[in-house]
């Protein structure tokens, strides 16, 4: 039996260098490119995974928008996240101000996509000796606005394939 | 232990006739007198309650207003007619503006095409063309003069970028649609954002090299369509067209589920139009046997004309042998330069035997090669002479100022000259030089030492 395929849009969001590009890098091709690569503004990729859903599987390609963190594409950025199902909020371990900026990232979204699931990335969980944000401080901004979270290292691929299939998941149950 | 407080009605209620508060008749009488009214209100709550659940329903809100809509529009622009106009104006002038500029673009296509058959051969082929092709003259025409080719046709949510439907044509360009859905949307997204200001205008086309990408945007889908060439006229809209059915036929899914493939899979079908308008139809077997006949038997027709042409040419045309160039000593004493005019390689001076010995340097010889004349103007009223001197005997005939002639010898002050303006008199003679203009000096071929009368 053929499973039903369904296409959903997810965006990527955090601020500049957090390792947005290199988590789609990571979860699509199965690497880690160490040389940064900026992006211009937005990049579309694509990623089926199966998942299953009220006793049957489906092919969930996940159309994944990785958006820019620069403030030049600040007025842009309410158009890309139109008719998301989905986003991933990233933020770096190694900076702690790039949890809080992430409210401005989940306001847009929330204005323009009102019933898009969310997920909290906190990546470069590699750099362990580097970090300045604790899980509890995490947790808490997690709990504060209701999202799901997890530790994820682009570098070495820890929970990058998990974050993703949770998002499907919500995205489909919520849908 | 707190007490709790009873109600007066509650005292009455339990019998307890000391208790009995001296508002309860009245409460009793107020009850029997409201009670319809009571009713009453409870029923208009309930009715609010329903009213608020389907303004807020957007759906139910639709199938609400739905049928008294149009009539509510049309009594409106009857009534208020201009102010109708001054609210939709944004909308429609938007249209109308897109529609003449689509128009005029078609108009000059059709100039443009018209222009450069006007004058083509490729006429009748392209008649031969359409008489087996399947297709009319003008199609196969506009085909050759606009060559165009879709190569896929692509139906996009708005919103989302999500892929809805994608028919590929044989040169497809896209390797995954779904990104090209995505990336497409951003560019528009971009692009209205960067240009869009009041958002009203859409990205209407993509051009790279020869390839373009039409858009067509509707309500909350977009169709793209990537061809090669100049689109035909009337193309945009069938895009259009074809974008409104597809909406039309699909307008849950494409609010409620725009990223499941299973609720779009009868849409290629709506967009083939796009792809068969763009290619005529191809010949069958025997249509291309028969039109190649065709065209052998007008090569071996031509052909035959061509040679029986040739043929005919040559018999009313017999080949002369070339002349053969014959060395004549001359045996007269004229003292006419008629060899002056020659090319032909000559001998050296041959002495004559003859009495009256001439100096000519050149014998008389048949003339096999002309060159070009050298041609001067008269420059005054001057009597053709006999001779190269004042003395000789005027010939009667005078050339007039601005007269062309042609020269023919120079003989000191003198020259030899022809006219060549007069239509049936070809005079010769002789005029003094100064009577002579011409642009360059004279050839040295035609000096002579000798004048002949």
């Amino acid at each position: 039996m053929t499973n039903a395929t369904v296409n959903r849009k997810v965006c990527l969001l955090g601020d500049f260098a957090v390792g947005k590009t290199s988590m789609v890098r990571r979860f699509i091709y199965e690497r880690f490119d160490d040389k940064y690569l900026s992006t211009i503004g937005v990049k579309v990729s694509r990623k089926t995974i199966v998942v299953s859903h009220q006793t049957q599987l489906i092919n969930l390609s996940l159309i994944l928008w990785d958006l820019a963190g620069s403030e030049e594409f600040d007025q842009l950025r309410s158009s890309y996240l139109r008719g998301a199902s989905g986003a991933v909020l990233v933020c770096d371990l190694t900076r702690p101000e790039t949890l809080p900026n992430l409210s401005t990232y989940l306001n847009d979204l929330r204005r323009v996509s009102p019933s898009a699931q969310v997920i909290l990335a906190a990546n470069k969980a590699d750099l362990a000796a580097e970090q300045r944000l604790t899980s509890a401080e995490i947790e808490a901004y997690a709990v504060d606005h209701k999202v799901p979270f997890h530790l994820t290292s682009a570098k070495t691929g820890e929970g990058v394939e998990n974050i993703f299939r949770q998002l499907g998941q919500l995205i489909l149950i919520r849908q | 232990m707190p007490v709790e407080a009873q109600s007066p009605a509650s005292r009455a209620a339990a019998g307890d006739p000391q208790e009995i508060h001296p508002d309860s008749s009245l409460e009793q009488i107020r009850q029997i007198l409201l009670r319809d009214q009571e009713a009453r209100i409870g029923g208009l709550e309930s009715d609010v309650q329903r009213l608020d659940h389907q303004i807020r329903d957007e759906s139910s809100l639709i199938k609400m207003i739905a049928p008294v809509l149009g009539d509510a529009i049309r009594l409106k622009i009857k009534e208020a007619r201009d102010e109708m106009i001054e609210a939709l104006y944004p909308i429609i002038g938007q249209v109308v503006r897109r529609a003449v500029t689509e128009a005029v673009s078609d108009l000059a296509r059709s100039l443009d095409a018209q222009a450069k058959r006007a004058f083509d051969f490729r006429l009748a082929w392209w008649r031969l063309r359409a008489r087996f092709g399947g297709a009319s003259a003008a199609q196969i025409r506009l085909r050759e003069l606009l060559p165009f080719k879709v190569s896929d046709a692509i139906l996009i949510h708005r919103d989302s970028g999500l892929l809805l439907s994608h028919l590929a044509g044989e040169a497809s360009v896209t390797a995954d649609s779904d990104l090209f859905g995505g990336m497409l949307t951003a560019i528009r997204d971009f692009s209205q954002d960067t240009l869009g200001g009041d958002g009203q205008d859409e990205l209407g086309e993509i051009t790279y090299g020869d390839r373009r990408i039409l858009i067509e945007t509707g309500r909350s889908v977009y169709l793209a369509v990537i061809v090669s060439g100049t689109p035909p006229p009337q193309y945009r809209d069938g895009m259009r067209e074809c974008l409104i059915d597809v909406e039309n036929a699909h307008a849950d899914a494409i609010d409620n589920h725009p990223g499941d493939e299973s609720a779009f899979s009868d849409a290629q079908g709506q967009l083939q139009p796009l792809l068969v308008s763009a290619e005529p139809k191809k010949m069958s077997k025997s249509q291309k046997s028969f039109l190649a006949a065709g065209v052998g038997a007008v090569i071996i027709f031509v052909a035959g004309c061509i040679l029986l042409t040739s043929w005919l040419y040559r018999a009313s045309h017999p080949v002369q042998p070339p002349p053969a160039a014959i060395v004549q000593p001359s045996t007269t004493s004229t003292l006419a330069p008629t060899a002056l005019l020659t090319f032909t390689p000559t001998a050296e001076p041959l002495p004559t035997e003859t009495p009256a010995p001439t100096a000519t340097l050149l014998p008389s010889a048949t003339p096999t090669t002309s060159r070009a004349p050298f041609i001067g103007v008269i420059l005054g009223n001057v009597w053709m002479r006999t001779g190269p001197s004042a003395e000789a005997a005027r010939s009667e005939v005078v050339l007039t100022q601005g007269e062309r002639v042609e020269l023919l010898a120079v003989y000191g002050d003198w020259l030899r000259v022809k006219q060549i303006s007069s239509e049936q008199v070809f005079a010769e003679g002789w005029i003094p030089a100064r009577w002579f203009g011409a642009a360059e000096d004279f050839p040295a071929l035609l000096i002579t030492l000798t004048a002949s009368p």
